[in-house]
């Protein structure tokens, strides 16, 4: 298997260096959840779909469905050297990451063949429908209500802060089929829902940044199919726990490619080279420069310690799935603190923003500043994310 | 950077399974407790047993009585030495051990290090001086060339185990150079020493007057580049630190676990306050990623000790460090009341800390002189 990784790295470095397409003029959001554009989208759609035709994405989904069928071990060379030129990363998140493993994992044989090819493919675009506007954390007392008609569920209620909901041909929906259901988890069920359903209407919300990216999804009697129902009715709550186990990267088995243009310590360390302080190069700030140190050693050590995942010996007896669990929480707050970072040492410029002319780098690091909360909100805030380690990974008594 | 992150191999990880139940099985923490009390700080049997499984000499070569695995393969004995505040000579006869491979001559090694790798002697180093700098080659301590051999003049510090030590290394500045001299203790005859009084009474650190003793100009070592063999020792001592102190924090991450669950106040265990759960959880974290820097750290030195190695262990040190600190303030703030008696576990911990923290550079030095090597 080993020269066979060495030859696929190869082959997938020989396939970058032609076909990795040049930068486009207009801006490229950092991850899925800041694609509001068109052109955007057109332009992250056909790379996924290159990567995918070339036989790099889904590498390890069974080929009976889109696949290849192949060991994990293959997506992850690829990943890598995705990682490595600095590619595009996979627009279709919800889909590739998220939804795709889920279904594969707990859809019906008819379901995986309908959805996982377009997903794979980019022709399909996912959205999730978890959060309500009165239940976000408390994802489990969701209310929007799902009855059943016939061959159809008719839906009812709100979603809201969807991603790419404005783009999307399908989305996860989480809803009620069972009000009196004996606790709050049994009543849900979990539905594969058409975004074309006649009675659903996509209103886009502005984000902090000043521009749009997510979504509030009304649902006015929307009749969808009955048999996009995953698993029985009433076990949506699982479900919806393995969506969120492959979302925190909790589990694996998603398609591949990365979510985002991965932010390094680097990047920062030469934006501090090019702005001044005080007539110097930042970076001569000693202050500035053991800023960039812990944070060159908080990133080896995340790296480190996902590296250390594949090492079953190396993991810690007592809690051997902490660096899967710790991996969205500690990785959200550390990019959020370097992107604040990047604007702190802009100094007296740090206001600066997006279309004011001078501007450092743009006003890209303010917006990168702003968006990333999106991953220390989204998916579970930070104060929940602690909440489920201490309880889950820990065994901590529930508050 | 093409090298894997991390690399640990069977050998290596039944090694570390090993040093796992053995220190278990022997340091109960009532025998950490009893051996407050002793002499020497630990027990003769049980270090004649470290000898006899051959840890002694994991990183020394074959040709001494050594396995040859490597330097980082001592990662996992320190951090279970740490997690239990275990002490014994193994940290000093460790470096002992080193300097004398690095910068001893053949004779030299093949003289002293078999017994030293099987137990039957220990050593001890004498680096530290009352200026306090972590630069080895930092050195008020003079070493002046005499009829057969040399006459030491200055003070050492720290100097761990050295009334249970048969050898000491001891470093000096001859004619403006650095040197490393490996003496039998019974040449020390003549000096003085003292127990320093430290935070940590798990250790044994002694003061060593060396008002100009004579040491035979054979004790001299001659083998190597002394300079690059002081660098070797810097991270040696740095890393084996980092090592023991993620272990410690984890020591003291678990004790303080354990009382969350269990001490109950407001009618609820206090673990289900988010004020004590949500800071657990990142004390936890920074043990893991700091676990995660010791074996990349040990990864790098074991490929070659070059300077990306050299970045690997002073990163592991700094986030030791502050992760330790870190751990051992919670660990007595959330045991309360009994947090503050001296006969909690946690203030072991904390005492601990003072001392690790500060020994082979603390998380500022480590920094400083990471800034060259990353920006
Ligand atoms: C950029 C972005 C994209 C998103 N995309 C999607 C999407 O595509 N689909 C989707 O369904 N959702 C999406 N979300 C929604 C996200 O999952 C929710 O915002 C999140 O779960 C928090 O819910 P809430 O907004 O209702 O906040 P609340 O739950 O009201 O939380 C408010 C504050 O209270 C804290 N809090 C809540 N409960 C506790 C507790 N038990 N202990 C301690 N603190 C607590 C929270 O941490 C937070 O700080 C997105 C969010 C963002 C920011």
């Amino acid at each position: 298997m080993e020269d066979a990784l060495q030859a696929l790295r190869k082959e997938v470095a020989g396939w970058l260096a032609r076909n990795l397409p040049p930068r486009p003029a207009f801006k490229l959001p950092q991850s899925f959840l800041e694609v509001e554009s068109q052109e955007q989208l057109d332009y992250l759609r056909d790379w996924q779909k290159k990567v995918y035709e070339a036989g790099y994405l889904g590498m390890a989904w069974p080929a009976e469905y889109g696949g290849r069928g192949l060991p994990p071990e293959h997506q992850d060379v690829v990943n890598e050297e995705l990682a490595r030129v600095k590619a595009p990363f996979m627009f279709n998140t919800i889909g590739l990451f998220w939804a795709g493993p889920t279904i594969l994992r707990l859809g019906t044989e008819a379901q995986k063949q309908r959805y996982i090819k377009g997903i794979l493919s980019g022709d399909d675009i996912w959205c999730q429908g978890f959060s309500e506007p009165d239940h976000g954390s408390d994802l489990g007392n969701a209310q929007t209500r799902a009855r059943r008609q016939g061959d159809s569920y008719l839906i009812e209620g709100r979603k809201i802060w969807t991603t790419l909901g404005h783009f999307a041909k399908y989305m996860i929906l989480l809803a009620r089929t069972n009000p009196e259901a004996p606790n709050k988890y049994a009543g849900l069920s979990f539905f594969l829902a058409p975004m074309d359903a006649p009675g659903i209407t996509v209103r886009p919300i502005r984000k902090i940044t000043g521009e749009y990216g997510f979504n509030e999804v009304t649902f006015d009697a929307a009749r969808i199919p009955a048999d996009t129902l995953v698993g029985e009715e009433g076990q949506g709550w699982q479900v919806a726990m393995a969506v969120l186990a492959f979302e925190r990267g909790v589990e694996r088995g998603q398609a591949g490619g990365m979510v985002s243009f991965p932010l390094t310590v680097a990047d920062v360390a030469a934006l501090a080279r090019q702005v001044h302080r005080d007539g110097h190069p930042a970076i001569e700030d000693p202050l500035i420069a053991d800023r960039l140190v812990q944070f060159f050693i908080e990133e080896r050590a995340f790296r480190a310690n996902m590296a250390r995942a594949h090492h079953e010996r190396l993991l810690t007896p007592s809690r051997p799935f902490a660096p899967m669990f710790m991996g969205k929480l500690y990785g959200s707050e550390l990019m959020k603190r370097l992107a604040d970072f990047a604007v702190t040492i802009q100094g007296a410029n740090a206001p600066l923003y997006l279309g004011e002319p001078s501007a450092i780098e743009g006003g890209e690091w303010q917006r990168s500043a702003m968006n990333a909360y999106g991953a220390t909100i989204g998916g579970g805030t930070t104060e929940v994310q602690h909440n489920i380690i201490g309880e889950r990974l820990l065994g901590l008594p529930k508050g | 950077m093409s090298q894997p992150l991390i690399q640990w191999n069977d050998e290596q990880a039944m090694l570390a399974d090993a040093a796992w139940d053995f220190v278990r099985a022997k340091f109960p923490m009532e025998t950490v407790r009893r051996l407050l009390e002793s002499r020497d700080g630990f027990e003769h049997a049980t270090w004649q047993e470290m000898g006899a499984m051959g840890w002694l000499g994991i990183a020394l070569p074959e040709a001494y009585g050594g396995s040859g695995l490597g330097l980082g393969s001592l990662a996992c004995i320190m951090e279970a030495m740490g997690q239990h505040l275990c002490a014994t000579p193994f940290l000093p006869s460790t470096l002992a051990m080193q300097a004398i491979l690095a910068a001893g001559s053949a004779a030299q090694r093949q003289a002293l290090l078999p017994d030293l790798a099987s137990g039957q002697r220990i050593a001890t180093v004498a680096f530290t001086e009352p200026h306090g700098s972590w630069e080895l080659r930092q050195l008020d301590t003079v070493a002046t060339m005499a009829k057969d051999g040399y006459v030491l003049q200055g003070t050492k510090r720290f100097v761990l185990d050295y009334a249970a030590a048969d050898v000491v290394v001891v470093s000096a500045q001859c004619q403006d150079m650095p040197a490393l001299f490996a003496v039998e203790k019974a040449a020390f005859a003549t000096a003085s020493s003292r127990r320093e009084i430290v935070t940590d009474e798990t250790r044994r650190c002694y003061e060593l007057k060396l008002d100009g003793v004579c040491v035979d100009s054979a004790c001299r070592l001659l083998g190597g580049d002394i300079s690059q063999a002081m660098r070797h020792l810097e991270l040696a001592g740095a890393f084996l630190m980092a090592a023991d102190l993620v272990g410690a924090a984890n020591g003291a991450f678990e004790l303080t676990l354990d009382y969350a669950k269990t001490r109950k106040q407001f009618g609820h265990p206090i673990g289900s306050y988010q004020a004590i759960k949500h800071p657990l959880v990142d004390a936890m974290m920074g043990i893991e990623l700091g676990r995660a820097l010791v074996y990349h750290a040990a990864t790098f030195l074991d490929a070659s000790e070059d300077r990306q190695a050299e970045v690997a262990v002073r990163m592991a040190k700094a986030h030791a460090n502050d992760i330790m600190a870190f751990m051992a303030d919670r660990a007595v703030q959330f045991h309360g009341g009994m947090g503050f008696t001296y006969d909690c576990h946690a203030a072991l911990f904390y005492r601990h800390s003072m001392w690790a923290r500060h020994t082979y550079g603390d998380a500022i030095h480590h920094r400083r002189h990471l800034a060259p090597l990353v920006l």
